[in-house]
């Protein structure tokens, strides 16, 4: 019995220590000379499971084992990782490790053209810290948490805030992806509120309207980060029930995954090994304030320096200057601006 | 712990005095086979060859890309006609003039990556070529919708991105190509994945144009995209499907018509649960689109409700349904005992059919202008039609057919990998429920 165990130990002991040799060179699914293979998580896997495969040469049975053990695992593979191409994974490794962490489907299916916009995101940057001001309120809420889920949760939470005040949380991703709803008290429907807004990570603000059991719309998104400067987000308060979300994201879609947490929660801990270190960091703050309608540079007149903000985003969307709030800054917002002209 | 008892719930199938006004009656149904290697996904029906018997377009799942036309033969079955190679697994298929030549094509979407229309041109003779017309969608579409969106005379199309939780509108250029005009998140706040699964057109405010009603799997709600009439719409209007005692219900399929005849469009969808006794749910319309009413009806006591399709299958003037259920596969028709204004079921009949039943319609499949329950079991590799033997209220008269058969295959595919306890968080919504079980069920059979 005990040699038994001494053998399990020592052929452990081989198996962690020819892992430890990945990733090394070629293609996992071929066979190659040299041992080991170029995919980290595949050459471990299959060198934990046969270790002769990480210490003499990447035999054909070593190509099977990656063939059967490694269904998903495309990183790196063929294919420029700023390129649109049809098959999984790029050829970058940590670029296509954190993709496919936000975006399974780039890994497992084909690299498409989100997968691309996503690399030419993110990848090669370098990860940055945001400041938060002194007397923010601090969220506290834990990774894998979910205090201010709103309706992702059974029992809907917010987390209350008021105008001026900064407040500052994290995002921290898994599965339910974080979502921190808040509940803004004494704004009046139809006034117009200004969000300014840094995180360490692409974040996205939304307005949500209604119940959880519905009818429920988001009407407003608009996105920002990472970190510097802040961002200015106006927004016209709906009627009826409303929310301000901050979550992770870009146009294109929602993160999800990749956003490994910086603490390790003893009530909550992590559902499963996180990703390695995303190149974003997790922290935001906030603070809403009122604005008068056309007041598009908040000094608390409506003047020639309003119009010429107005005026320079002729066209666009920015929130700050769509008045109206129809997604396009154009005639209707200059009749606004021009009917709340300080006198 | 279920138990589940089939073959004691089929044997006491038309155990039943058949009288007007009296229980929903269909003969158990019969099968027609599909080729070899092809798992019917859902049906559309159209006298094709003008022979006065309906034909079915069958959009399947087949690792050559196959899905295939059946001819009607008049007395329930439908035999192979077309084989067409759409280049992957198709979920769903309409059939419209889209090329504007007055006759009927068939637009396929077709799953993978990237998913995609695929345009098959029809011509008199009831048969279709490949246009090579291809339009690129976005991940893993699932459903499709048609209609003149942009009010141009012509036909364009709606489809959902299941694995992209987004909803793309195209255009149609007029002679059968598209351009794609929007891509519509849906449920952008949630924290799980949406799953947009089915897609209908329907003027829902009475404005004259058609809007979107939808079904997202994965958040168990029911969408509404407003069209402004010029080919745009506004942002996703969502409206969770009801706690039913414990559990909040997975959400499958939705049929769409006035359920309490007051002029508008109402939506009945299946509530699969996790608790013994199936349900469906009756989003009822205020008239302006809102459907924030819902009520809770009766489903099939046993299995997990995934398809519906409604019927006035009595002809008593309010609309009855069906709804299958997966695991066993079992079609309950359900009889309207609440009249037009107040919809109110029960169910009174068991048809065995296979195993997931994943799409149902109702359609006079034999000419005897009663209607039918024709629908597709994927596992099983077939279409059945169980023909209504209900006697009709304004002396339709029903067609006897002799000895229907009832023929359970034994050679088909096992749902083994599902059980009815969810094994994944599909969503990832932070918990296995109800929902999770209609993913994997929809999943079946996906690469």
């Amino acid at each position: 019995m005990m040699q038994h165990l001494v053998a399990l130990a020592a052929l452990f002991s081989t198996s962690i220590a020819a892992a430890q040799l990945c990733p090394g060179i070629g293609d996992c699914r071929k066979p190659h000379a040299e041992p080991g293979c170029v995919m980290p998580e595949c050459c471990t896997i299959v060198c934990e499971l046969n270790p002769l495969c990480c210490e003499f040469t990447w035999d054909q049975g070593c190509a099977d084992l990656a063939i059967d053990m490694c269904d998903g695992i495309n990183c790196p593979a063929e294919g420029v990782c700023s390129e649109t191409h049809p098959t999984p994974g790029c050829d970058q490794f940590p670029c296509c490790d954190f993709v496919c962490a936000i975006d399974g489907w780039c890994c497992s299916v084909t690299w498409d053209e989100i997968c691309a916009n996503e690399a030419n995101r993110v990848c090669g940057i370098a990860g940055c810290a945001i400041e938060i001001p002194i007397g923010a309120i601090e969220e506290a809420e834990p990774c894998y948490e979910h205090f201010n889920d709103g309706c992702n949760k059974s029992l809907f939470a917010t987390r209350a805030v008021a105008f001026g005040q900064v407040y500052a949380g994290k995002f921290a991703t898994d599965a339910p992806r974080d979502t921190d709803w808040m509940s803004l008290s004494g704004s009046q429907a139809g006034s117009r509120v200004r969000v300014e807004i840094a995180g360490e990570f692409p974040w996205e603000f939304q307005i949500v309207t209604g119940s959880c059991e519905g009818p429920l719309e988001v009407p407003f998104i608009a996105h920002g980060g990472p970190c510097a400067p802040s961002t200015l987000v106006d927004f016209i308060v709906p009627s009826g029930a409303w929310y301000a979300v901050i979550t992770g994201g870009v146009e294109t879609r929602t993160f999800r995954h990749a956003f490994t947490c910086d603490e390790i929660d003893p009530i909550a801990p992590p559902p499963k090994e996180p990703p390695e270190p995303s190149p974003y960091g997790l922290r935001y703050w906030l603070r809403m304030t009122h604005v008068l309608q056309a007041d598009l540079d908040g000094d608390g007149l409506v003047d020639a320096r309003d119009l010429s903000i107005l005026l320079n985003a002729w066209g666009t969307s920015d929130s700050v200057a769509d008045l109206n709030g129809n997604g396009t800054v154009d005639a209707a917002d200059l009749s606004i601006l021009l009917n709340a002209w300080s006198q | 712990m279920r138990t589940i008892t089939p073959a004691v719930i089929l044997s006491s199938c038309l155990c039943v005095c058949a009288h007007a006004d009296g229980p929903l009656v269909f003969a158990q149904p019969v099968y027609d086979e599909m080729p070899a290697g092809i798992g019917p996904t859902m049906l559309r029906a159209r006298d094709l060859d003008a022979d006065g018997i309906l034909d079915l377009v069958v959009p399947a799942r087949s690792v050559d890309g196959i899905s295939v036309v059946l001819r009607g033969v008049g007395d329930g079955h439908f035999l192979p006609w077309q084989s067409l190679t759409v280049g992957g697994f198709s979920d769903w298929a309409e059939l419209e003039d889209f090329d504007g030549d007055g006759l009927v094509d068939i637009l396929f979407g077709v799953r993978g990556d990237p998913s995609q229309l695929a345009l098959f041109k029809g011509d008199k003779a009831g048969t279709f070529s490949d246009t090579s017309i291809r339009v690129e969608l976005g991940r893993d579409n699932s459903g499709l919708a048609s209609g003149d969106f942009d009010g141009d005379g012509d036909r364009d199309v709606a489809a959902t991105n299941y694995l992209g939780a987004s909803v793309d509108i195209l255009l149609n250029v007029g002679d059968g190509h598209f351009t794609r005009a929007a891509r519509l998140d849906v449920a952008r706040w949630s924290g799980s994945i949406a799953f947009p699964r089915q897609i209908e057109p329907c003027d829902v405010d009475g404005d004259g144009d058609l809007d979107l009603l939808g079904v997202l799997t994965g958040s168990g709600r029911l969408i509404l995209l407003r069209s402004n009439g010029d080919g745009t719409f506004e942002k996703s209007r969502e409206w969770q499907v009801p706690q039913i005692g414990e559990e909040r219900p997975g959400f499958a399929t939705i049929a769409l018509a006035d359920l309490d005849a007051d002029g508008d469009i109402d939506v009945l969808g299946t509530a699969l649960l996790l608790a013994p006794a199936q349900k469906s749910i009756a989003f009822m319309n205020d008239g302006s689109g809102g459907f924030a009413q819902r009520i809770v009806l009766e489903g099939t006591p046993i299995g997990y409700a995934f398809s519906v399709c409604l019927g006035d299958f009595d002809h008593d003037g309010d609309l009855d349904a069906a709804q299958g259920a997966a695991l066993p596969g079992l079609i309950v028709p359900m009889r309207n005992i609440g009249g037009s204004t107040s919809p109110q079921f029960v169910v009174e009949q068991f048809l065995g059919i296979g195993q997931l039943p994943r799409y149902l319609i109702a359609i006079d499949v034999d000419g005897d202008c009663d209607l039918d329950i024709v629908g597709c079991d994927s596992p099983v590799r077939a279409v059945f039609t169980a023909i209504n033997l209900t006697p009709q209220m304004d002396g339709c008269t029903p067609r006897l057919l002799a000895a229907p058969t009832v023929a359970l295959k034994t050679n088909a595919e096992k749902l083994q990998s599902i059980t009815p306890t969810p094994t994944f968080d599909c969503n990832e919504d932070g918990a296995k429920t109800a929902s999770d079980l209609v993913l994997e069920l929809h999943a079946k059979e996906r690469r």
